[in-house]
């Protein structure tokens, strides 16, 4: 018995030994495997790109579109130069940012950027978008024609909404609404 | 900000004025609002210790009282009569259910309705507008717009990533 009651502890404190080498020594799973890549990618793009957010979200209209417009820009900085153009932005920024409708992850934040502009040549080219693109980035433009309640979109509107793209017709009946209504 | 709103009778609307102090990522800060009826409601990130979660202070002609989610009433000498601990802080979401089955029954608003939490959120992205701008904002309750401020309206709302609308 007392050499059982002298093994016990011992045993037991070897596994608390073991137990935390055990966990350290797990594999990461894929989930946090892919979380650790995206966080490296993430901070080497912001490390290489000569535009800082902080600097970005300071910068006038001009400078603003320079960036838009620079192909050795990041997507960071794009997105961040949209967002600063949601505030400060104007009819000379409307160009660059129509130019990023098409973009798959950056066309939300040129809508992003367009949607404050109360300029008409914004809904001009939100209107000119419906013509080039379809699926999500043509919802998303629809969206945005709706919000800035665009009558000169109804046409265009009612046309896709008999199109054959289910969701499409959805948003696009959710803009006529939103431009017929109160 | 919706305990401030409720005990000032001021559910129905917000502040017309956000005055913000102190720099972004600088502690502490505050944001001074004002109602149209001169009422000062000030919010900060200091000087609540002990209290808990969502505390606040009012102050009067009177005293002072203040309060949080750990269930104690502080107040001045003035007020002392007032002070006390509450054993069932924590069953404040049961009350909430409570009162929105008896407003059921009686047919009235609950105490937390849906225009007290809309105003309230509206008051309080209004203070962060002012923050992020750094600058004092006139704000207008009657049309959920600030006044001669471009920046700060282009500010209220943002494009939804596709394919999310408001409907």
């Amino acid at each position: 018995m007392k050499i059982t009651r002298n093994i016990l502890p011992s045993i037991a404190i070897l596994l608390a030994g073991v137990a935390p080498l055990a966990i350290a020594q797990t594999p990461p799973t894929p989930a946090q495997q892919r979380r650790a890549a995206m966080a490296a990618k993430q901070a080497e793009a912001r490390a290489a790109t000569p535009y800082k957010s902080a600097e970005i979200m300071s910068l006038g209209t001009p400078k603003l579109v320079e960036i838009l417009k620079d192909a050795n820009a990041t997507e960071f900085a794009k997105a961040k130069a949209c967002q600063r153009l949601a505030v400060v932005g104007d009819k000379t920024a409307v160009p660059a940012l129509a130019a990023l409708l098409g973009d798959a992850k950056l066309s939300h934040y040129a809508r992003f950027g367009l949607e404050p502009i109360s300029d008409p040549s914004a809904d001009a080219a939100l209107r000119d978008a419906l013509g080039d693109l379809e699926g999500n980035l043509l919802i998303g433009v629809i969206n945005s024609i709706g919000r800035r309640k665009d009558p000169k979109a109804l046409d265009a509107l009612a046309k896709l909404m008999h199109g054959d793209d289910h969701d499409v017709a959805e948003a696009a009946r959710a803009a006529l609404g939103r431009i017929r209504g109160p | 900000m919706d305990l401030c709103q409720f005990a000032a009778g001021a559910d129905e609307t917000t502040p017309i004025e956000f005055d913000p102090h102190g720099d972004q990522g600088d502690t502490p800060y505050s944001i001074n609002c004002k109602y149209a009826n001169g009422l000062k409601l000030v919010m900060r990130d200091k000087g609540f210790d002990g209290l808990g979660s969502c505390a606040v202070r009012f102050e009067g002609e009177e005293g002072w009282a203040q309060t949080g989610d750990r269930g104690v009433v502080e107040t001045s000498e003035s007020l002392s009569a007032f002070r006390k601990e509450f054993s069932d802080s924590r069953q404040a979401t049961t009350y909430h259910v409570r009162d929105f089955l008896d407003s059921v029954k009686s047919r009235k608003q609950p105490r937390a309705n849906a225009l007290a939490a809309a105003q309230t959120h509206i008051g309080c992205h209004a203070a962060y507008i002012a923050f992020q701008l750094g600058r004092k904002l006139k704000f207008d309750p009657a049309t959920d717009t600030f006044i001669g401020d471009g920046e700060a309206n282009n500010m209220r709302s943002r494009a939804m990533r596709e394919p999310w609308r408001l409907t």
